[in-house]
């Protein structure tokens, strides 16, 4: 019997398709990404209903992870940062070096009391998420350090935005949701002595049950 | 990978000219790196932005004493209600003074939609009584139950989760009034006689 002979067939495959396809994802993708902002902590927020969504610009947001240690943090922008470690520096006396200041234009969120502020701008960026630099910023009575950072963030917007601005910054607190109260009426009470009354609280989006 | 091109070679009665080069280009590495920059941007991107809940504090009058005689506001017995949040994501409620029909949810927790329903049922009856006998179907006009005035009183022992989520109880049952009140000690000893 004569061998039935199978037409071998090419393996190969026409990739121009596949390419045009991965290529339009990738223009996709380049338009849309906005790169995640450089966070202190990454915190488990409560879920909300709440629809409305947290701007990007003029927000000052304090966060609070479940060991109620707190951070602050300063919407990307370089010369309003510079300002802000100014004013710091000259409150507490830092001795703080240009270059330092200038690092401090670049960090996104910190936790570290005034202290260790200097040590803090000094080390890489990659020993910044250490043990050692994730300290948070005092809250107590006696070293309101996170009330003067608020203080002098807000007074360096007003400046920087003109007195008759009609803009308002956002303050927004980001609290893990295992987070005790205590740290919560603590923080507001904060802001309330800087008759910040209106604020936000950040919250993932839950589904109506 | 590359591709041959047979069809250039010359055939029998054909004239042997310059070798045509192929157009044809493999293009599996060039797909390959495509999509390892869209896995890049994939994972990098942030799609959707945080989700806010506005908070409003009433204006805190730095000298206490005149607070109490200008800024209280009052409200009427039976368009008030009243939240404690205790220990344990347990959390008791009453309405207007009437402490002795306090209720208890326990396990008021996002994945358990009994305490939720728990505590939108009160809520929502509250406000139906405080509209029956008026017209609700014209929405221009303020409705008696806007007037339904929540104190949220989160003790000591309460988490933030908690608060979020009586908070976002209030948006969900159209609450428009709405305090965050500290805790008095009455509140406290309430929370620890409840019914268990």
């Amino acid at each position: 019997m004569p061998k039935v002979k199978i037409p071998r067939k090419s393996t190969l495959v026409d990739m121009t398709a596949m390419c045009d396809v991965s290529f339009l994802l990738l223009t996709f993708f380049i338009l849309t990404t906005q790169f995640r902002p450089d966070e202190a902590v990454t915190v488990q927020t409560p879920g909300s209903i709440s629809t409305a969504k947290l701007p990007d610009v003029d927000v000052f947001t304090i966060t609070i992870d479940s060991a109620g240690r707190t951070y602050f943090g300063i919407y990307d922008h370089e010369v309003l940062k510079k300002t802000i470690i100014s004013a710091m520096n000259d409150a507490y006396d830092l001795k703080l070096t240009p270059e330092e200041i200038a690092q401090f234009g670049k960090v996104g969120g910190f936790g570290v009391p005034i202290n260790s502020l200097k040590a803090y701008l000094d080390a890489p960026a990659f020993e910044r998420k250490e043990k050692k630099f994730m300290t948070g910023i005092p809250i107590d009575t006696a070293h309101n350090e996170l009330g003067k950072w608020v203080t002098n963030s807000l007074d360096a917007w007003y400046i920087m935005q003109g007195v008759d601005t009609k803009k308002q910054p956002t303050v927004a607190i980001k609290g893990h949701k295992a987070a005790g109260y205590p740290v919560i009426k603590r923080v507001i009470a904060i802001l309330q002595e800087e008759n910040l009354n209106k604020f936000k609280f950040v919250t993932e989006l839950k589904a109506k049950n | 990978m590359a591709e041959l091109d047979t069809s250039a070679k010359g055939g029998k009665g054909k004239k042997k000219g310059p070798k045509k080069a192929s157009t044809r280009i493999d293009l599996t590495p060039m797909v390959d790196l495509a999509f390892l920059l869209v896995t890049f941007f994939m994972l990098t991107t942030t799609f959707s932005k945080p989700q806010v809940m506005d908070i409003v504090m009433p204006v805190k009058d730095k000298n206490p004493a005149q607070e109490q005689e200008s800024q209280k506001t009052e409200v009427k017995q039976s368009e008030a209600m009243t939240i404690i949040i205790g220990s344990g994501d347990t959390l008791v409620y009453y309405f207007g003074l009437d402490t002795n029909k306090l209720q208890t949810i326990a396990d008021f927790k996002p994945q358990h939609n009994e305490a939720y329903d728990a505590l939108r049922k009160p809520i929502v009856d509250k406000q139906a009584e405080m509209n029956r006998g008026t017209d609700i179907s014209d929405t221009s006009k303020p409705k008696n139950s806007d007037n339904l005035f929540v104190v949220i009183k989160p003790t000591d022992f309460s988490s933030y989760q908690n608060l979020v989520d009586v908070l976002d109880m209030m948006n969900y049952t159209g609450v428009k009034k709405y305090a965050i009140v500290d805790v008095a000690e009455s509140d406290l000893i309430l929370f620890h006689n409840r019914k268990k």
